[in-house]
């Protein structure tokens, strides 16, 4: 999820605003070694040697460092931890910092097989919004002056056959792409003719358009017919789920709804009984105290009896009391309603481990396992 | 007076699962007024008919699509979407876009759910979904009570 990325970022790096903004000069710099990175992988990432020249003559230490990490070819995994050895990452380093993400981030992408122009978008994403817009607006004006031409070629397959049927549902299409991802995508419409790839190249736009014909190049030097034929079919799968997939969840949760109204789940209760018996005596008592009699009479009902007898051990005698009135007066609940009990009050607890005054930096000390237990179970759909 | 990290429900919400790795700085830098949350039930609303509208049309990769779209991080994130990126890149992007923005509070705010309505359309998310993820953002009790007026609604 995109927010528990960012809160990641935010724990493994700080906060990004604390370098402070690079003067215009500096970052026009950095943009132009973008480009220039862009261009250099574009035309040597096979060539190491040229990657270790390129790696010489750079002044910048982030930017040495990235050519020669890919000019060893290694793996994208170590990438990060040569980046940290550098000190480049560091608190002494704090000044380059984003710089140092940047060509991380644009490094690791290029180990992993990502393409370069989305590599690019990724880079200059560190430049903030603006820069990011007006280098995106850059890369639709470059592909302009591309070459890369596709010849006549075709794979017969489920997808070559079905593709101008496939072609009057545009929208449709165009969600499979993204849901396939370019490079599947490419492999299926390389076994399609000239004449269809030409629609389909028309539903994105001109930078998403010379990704897929660079792949579709590669797909048919690397790929042998039947592989395509593989990908055409992965791809036609997955068009047609996209079809049948948000019906068949209406009618699973609809007739799930009908038919278990009241069945517990018994990972639930596993999940939020080891939550109570893990937190400690002090925090969960703080939290019971932030709860209203009918939040607890709800939690209860997502608890195994060991986890009952805890939790009304932290309670007065007269809210236990005024806790199972509730409870009796309380109709069977689904169990949708219980997930989000549960969930309600494992956000409570997370509350209560919260210092009231955090200071920067500071991340909450909640114990290993019980941060695993809380995250699954606030995870859960 | 701004609402500190914690302090309210809304924050419940928001950081569902992710909020076991909160950040104090990220927290400053989100803690708004709750005069300011009270604006982000309509931008939630314009985010749904956007969607909406890119649902029936489909999204024409042409130029000037988007152009008429004031909110730059919502224009961005579509254009990038326009061009067939997967969800899993988008979110890479638009994760580095908020964590070096340097806006701070409700507007802040605003960027992450436009974040994550631009990642909802790119997965061709129902409204529903959408809304459940983007209803949080205004505190639990709002995001309960309109799931369950949306659902009643339903009903009838």
């Amino acid at each position: 999820m995109l927010i528990e990325r960012l809160a990641q970022m935010y724990v493994h790096w700080g906060n990004a605003g604390q370098t402070g903004e690079p003067g215009r000069r500096k970052k026009d710099q950095s943009v132009l070694a973008v480009h220039q990175f862009l261009e250099v992988i574009e035309n040597t990432a096979e060539d190491r040697k040229a990657l270790f020249t390129q790696s010489q003559q750079s002044r910048r230490k982030a930017t040495k460092l990235a050519y020669l990490l890919l000019a060893s070819e290694t793996e994208p995994a170590a990438i990060h931890d040569a980046f940290r050895r550098s000190g480049l990452l560091s608190g002494g380093q704090r000044s380059n910092k984003p710089e140092a993400l940047l060509w991380l981030a644009g490094t690791e992408a290029i180990a992993r097989g990502i393409h370069p122009y989305i590599v690019f978008l990724i880079m200059s994403s560190y430049f903030g919004l603006e820069t990011a817009e007006s280098e995106f607006r850059w890369l639709q004006e470059r592909t302009k002056a591309s070459s890369t031409k596709l010849e006549e070629y075709i794979v017969p397959g489920d997808l070559t056959d079905t593709i101008e049927e496939a072609l009057k549902e545009p929208e449709r299409l165009q969600r499979t792409i993204r849901v396939a991802g370019m490079p599947l995508s490419a492999s299926a419409f390389a076994g399609c003719s000239l004449y269809y790839i030409e629609k389909i190249l028309a539903l994105v736009g001109p930078v998403g358009a010379l990704i897929l014909t660079e792949m579709m190049v590669s797909a048919r030097k690397r790929l042998v017919s039947d592989e395509i034929s593989t990908a055409q079919q992965a791809f036609l799968d997955l068009f047609t789920q996209e079809e049948t997939e948000p019906e068949m969840a209406e009618e699973e949760t609809g007739a799930g709804e009908q038919a278990l109204p009241n069945l517990p789940d018994p990972e639930l209760i596993q999940t939020t009984t080891n939550i109570v018996m893990d937190a400690e005596a002090k925090i969960l008592k703080a939290t019971l105290s932030a709860m209203s009699d009918s939040e607890i009479a709800s939690l209860l009902r997502c608890l195994e009896a060991i986890a009952h007898e805890r939790l009304l051990n932290l309670i007065s005698p007269g809210r236990q009391k005024r806790v199972l009135m509730v409870i009796q007066k309380t109709e069977n609940v689904t169990s949708g309603q219980m997930l989000r009990d549960a969930q309600l009050f494992a956000q409570k607890l997370l509350a209560t481990y919260a210092p009231k005054n955090l200071k920067p930096g500071v991340t909450l000390s909640i114990p290993e396992k019980l941060r695993g237990l809380i995250s699954y179970l606030l995870g859960r759909e | 007076m701004p609402v500190r990290p914690f302090s309210s429900p809304w924050l419940y919400a928001l950081y569902y699962r992710q909020m076991i790795y909160w950040n104090a700085d990220l927290a400053a830098k989100i803690a708004c007024t709750r005069q300011e949350m009270e604006t982000l039930p309509p931008y939630i609303d314009h985010l749904v008919e956007v969607s909406r509208t890119l649902g029936h049309s489909g999204i024409q990769p042409t130029a000037d699509q988007f152009a008429s779209e004031k909110d730059a991080f919502l224009r961005y994130g579509l254009l990038l979407v326009s061009e067939g990126l997967a969800g899993e890149i988008l979110e890479e992007i638009l994760s580095v876009l908020l964590y070096v923005s340097g806006l701070k509070g409700i507007e802040f705010l605003r960027q992450c759910v436009a974040a994550e309505a631009v990642l909802s359309i790119a997965n061709g998310e129902d409204e529903d979904m959408m809304l459940r993820k983007l209803l949080p953002y205004c505190g639990i009790d709002k995001a309960l009570t309109a799931m369950t007026k949306r659902k009643s609604e339903h009903a009838d």
